[in-house]
């Protein structure tokens, strides 16, 4: 598994780094300074970034690439490929949340949002970064790259669609950020939170089965 | 207080919304439930010996503030007392929290404020509640003036109280001279005063909140002087350095800012004309209510929407902190670009730009105040040495949360008013702002606010706002007029100051008077943008006290702040009114008896 994590993040640093670290600090300034530090656009706007991030991270694995081959081809059983898979993206993810921290910072102080409203916005935007990653993963590898857009489709949609059946909302992750901001969701939250979690894992597993039956289809 | 004002116990039964649509049985099953369900809390209240009274004798001018006197009975010490203004569908609206047991009985100013049916008051332990009383906000509301009579007559009575008709009728409460207001905030109602001079029996606060009132355009009428300086106008005299005048027919007049103070030295049923409407019309100063511009803090704070806008200075902050950013996003953007990367380096720019934002946020945050912005003001009563005074602590109007709340911890926010008084307030999801007062005398009262926001107002001495040049502009200056413009560097007293801004002239039309460096005035169509947050309330003022002018400052008030966060409102706006020719705030119109 170790390999396989190092070869995901010197990927990232080789292909990916640059333009996702720029983007990112890019519009994390822009909304800090637009905003000044707005709790509410500054946590969306960290949510969306961490759904972008995600999805980029997932589906990256286009038909004929030499990082779909080793997914195919490898020793490595799918449940630790899924498990070194979920600690790279991860610390792909802290890295841009370290990157971003001055302006993160900042508004921590300066907006002074109660410590558990701090780390309850920190888990939804880390639980949707996974949850774009699960379908990013499992649209790209059902799909192809290309042929990944409807998976792309299907989470905008849900982000979209999502927002107005009262029964979904708590598996919308920008609808969860802004009901803490709101300081209205409560215990609320964190059965939110699990379900949003309890989904990622769900995607993850079904990234899982759709690279087993690939790997079916490659061996034959 | 007086045995001539009503208590209330218990609770008394509410209205209920939409009941002409209930059927007479339902309605009546429902009053009887209602009742049934009151009585344990209106026998709590009797046991508790919780009881309070609204207005003076029942009284209380519609819109204004009146007090609300509450007695907790033998509360016992820590208990405290929550005045809670509840909606008609029973949601608390803002609450006030005083420590019981300090005194036999708690003044807690009360506005007549739209939407507010119900005070609440419960007398409450560490266990939680010991007795709850209700009672209806707005009975006894009258829409015009209240006058106060202390030690009248029946004879004074009905003469007072014909004095405008057939225009309108004037009220008269006749009260105890222990229900005069110590809080200066609960003479907003009250157009005039008839008393019999009790001599030295007036509190210190009692004296204070009397002045604010007179300079503001009250009128107090003293009769049967007592000799010597066991007078209360030979004190009152000598409290604030002005020299009375004769009037005819015998008796004294003192002259305070918008108002007066007459001494005569027969009683009031002895008074010739006593029975006659005319001579207390004259005497009282009274006009048509519609006409009167006294200046009382419902008047002058009247601007229902203030503008919540970052003051300038706290403006500087955000810009300085916004361009610290961008040039770090910058930086960080071109370092991302860099066409080979290690991840020392990475973690080494990190790290620097962490360090100087923790630097920077906690250099900045005691002047931004978690984003709430904190606004006050101050209408200077020329003669009186005394202030009423207005703050505020909201979001930001470009704020997409609407509601400070949720991003600045409640612990953080305190009041520090005036030094021996304080508080914190907090405002819960689900209701309005609560104020606990601290164990000092407590000048400020809270105002009802929209969006959750937090509003405060008293009538506070002049020296307590720790400006000793603004005391002396308020309580020493002769009072101008507004047809004369006040030139800088007079003998007026108004010598220029760093923090004078503008004169608002007293024309229709909105005029602007700009100090210039050569000390002369500049006309012109907009404020100084230092005025910007203060700008809709001037213009209010403007229109509620037509022929005024006012001359307009911002400084710091090192003792009247409101902390935010850690921080306190860095400047104040003021205001020292300028009275039309024709009269002090058209009270007196007619001049003396």
């Amino acid at each position: 598994m170790i390999p396989f994590l190092i070869g995901e993040w010197a990927e990232w640093r080789e292909r990916l780094q640059r333009k996702s670290l720029a983007t990112a600090v890019a519009v994390t300034t822009l909304i800090s300074v637009a905003s000044f530090f707005d709790p509410v656009l500054l946590w969306i706007g960290l949510g969306l970034l961490s759904l972008a991030l995600g999805w980029r991270l997932g589906n990256r694995y286009p038909p004929h690439s030499a990082a779909r081959e080793v997914l195919l081809r490898g020793d490595l059983g799918v449940p630790a490929l899924l498990l070194g898979k979920l600690l790279s993206a991860l610390g792909i993810w802290v890295t841009h949340v370290f990157f971003l921290s001055p302006a993160l910072v900042l508004a921590l102080i300066l907006r002074s949002l109660p410590l558990p409203t701090e780390l309850a916005l920190a888990a939804v935007c880390l639980v949707a970064f996974v949850l774009a990653l699960a379908a990013g993963f499992a649209s790209g590898l059902a799909f192809g790259r290309s042929e990944g857009l409807p998976g792309l489709a299907l989470l905008i949609l849900w982000l979209l669609g999502g927002a107005f059946p009262p029964f979904l909302r708590p598996l919308h992750p920008l609808l969860a950020l802004w009901e803490i901001l709101r300081g209205e969701a409560g215990l609320g939250a964190f059965a939110g939170l699990a379900a949003l979690l309890l989904l990622a894992l769900g995607l993850l597993a079904l990234g899982g089965l759709v690279l087993a039956r690939r790997r079916r289809d490659y061996a034959h | 207080m007086s045995s001539d004002d009503t208590m209330t116990e218990g609770s008394a039964p509410e209205s209920l919304p939409g009941w002409p649509y209930l059927g007479p049985r339902l309605m009546t099953g429902l009053l009887a439930l209602l009742l049934s369900l009151s009585l344990p809390g209106a026998a709590r209240a009797e046991e508790a010996g919780l009881r309070a009274s609204l207005g003076f004798a029942g009284l209380a001018a519609t819109g204004r503030w009146a007090p609300l006197w509450i007695s907790g009975g033998g509360a016992p010490p820590g208990s405290r007392i929550e005045v809670a203004r509840l909606d008609a569908v029973g949601a608390v609206r803002s609450a006030e929290i005083f420590p019981a047991g300090g005194g036999p009985t708690i003044e807690c100013p009360l506005r007549d404020e739209a939407g507010i049916t119900t005070v609440r008051l419960r007398l409450l332990d560490e266990e939680g509640v010991v007795a709850e009383l209700r009672m209806p906000a707005r009975d006894g509301r009258f829409p015009g003036h209240i006058v106060l009579l202390v030690q009248g007559g029946p004879g004074i009575r009905r003469a007072i109280a014909d004095t405008l008709l057939p225009l309108e009728p004037v009220q008269v409460a006749e009260i105890g001279l222990s229900s005069l207001p110590a809080v200066g905030l609960d003479y907003d109602g009250v157009s005039a005063l008839v008393l019999g001079d009790p001599g030295a029996s007036l509190s210190p606060a009692q004296v204070e909140a009397l002045l604010g009132w007179i300079a503001g355009g009250g009128r107090a009428v003293i009769t049967g002087k007592r000799s010597g300086s066991s007078s209360l106008f030979t004190a009152l005299v000598a409290r604030t350095g002005e020299g009375p005048r004769p009037l005819e027919g015998g008796g004294e007049s003192l002259e305070l800012g918008l108002g007066a103070l007459l001494d005569f030295p027969s009683e009031a049923a002895e008074l010739p004309g006593a029975s006659s409407p005319g001579f207390w019309r004259r005497t009282l100063g009274l006009v048509p209510y519609a006409q009167s511009r006294r200046l009382g803090p419902s008047r002058a704070f009247a601007d229902p929407s203030p503008r919540w806008t970052a003051p300038p200075e706290d403006a500087l902050v955000s810009q300085g902190i916004s361009a610290g950013l961008l040039l770090w996003g910058i930086a960080a953007f071109a370092f991302a670009r860099r066409r080979r990367e290690t991840v020392l380096p990475l973690l080494a720019f990190s790290a620097l730009g962490l360090g100087a934002a923790v630097t920077g946020g906690l250099l900045a945050d005691r002047a931004h105040h978690g984003g709430a912005v904190g606004l006050g003001r101050v209408l200077l009563l020329p003669g009186s040495g005394s202030a009423l005074a207005w703050m505020g602590v909201g979001a930001e109007d470009r704020n997409l949360l609407g509601d400070w709340t949720s991003f600045v911890a409640h612990d953080r926010i305190a009041v520090s008013a005036l030094g021996t008084e304080g508080g914190s307030f907090s405002a819960e999801r689900g209701e309005g702002t609560t104020w606990a007062h601290g164990p000092g005398s407590s000048f400020f009262s809270t105002r009802i606010a929209e969006g959750r926001r937090f509003e405060v107002a008293a009538l506070v001495p002049v020296e307590r706002l720790g400006r000793p040049e603004l005391a002396q502009l308020a309580g020493r200056a002769p009072l101008g007029s507004s047809s004369n413009l006040p030139p800088p560097g007079t003998a007026s007293g108004l010598a220029p100051r760093s923090g004078l801004l503008a004169y608002l002239g007293p024309d229709k039309e909105v005029l602007w008077w700009l100090p210039s460096a050569a000390g002369a005035w500049e006309r012109s169509s907009d404020p100084p943008g230092r005025l910007v947050p203060d700008r809709d309330w001037l213009l209010a003022l403007h229109r509620a006290y037509p022929g005024f002018g006012f001359l307009v400052g911002r400084e710091a008030m090192p003792k009247l702040g409101l902390a935010v966060h850690g921080g306190g409102i860095a400047k104040l706006c003021w205001v020292l009114p300028f009275p039309p020719d024709s009269g002090r705030a058209g009270l007196g119109a007619e001049g003396g008896p």
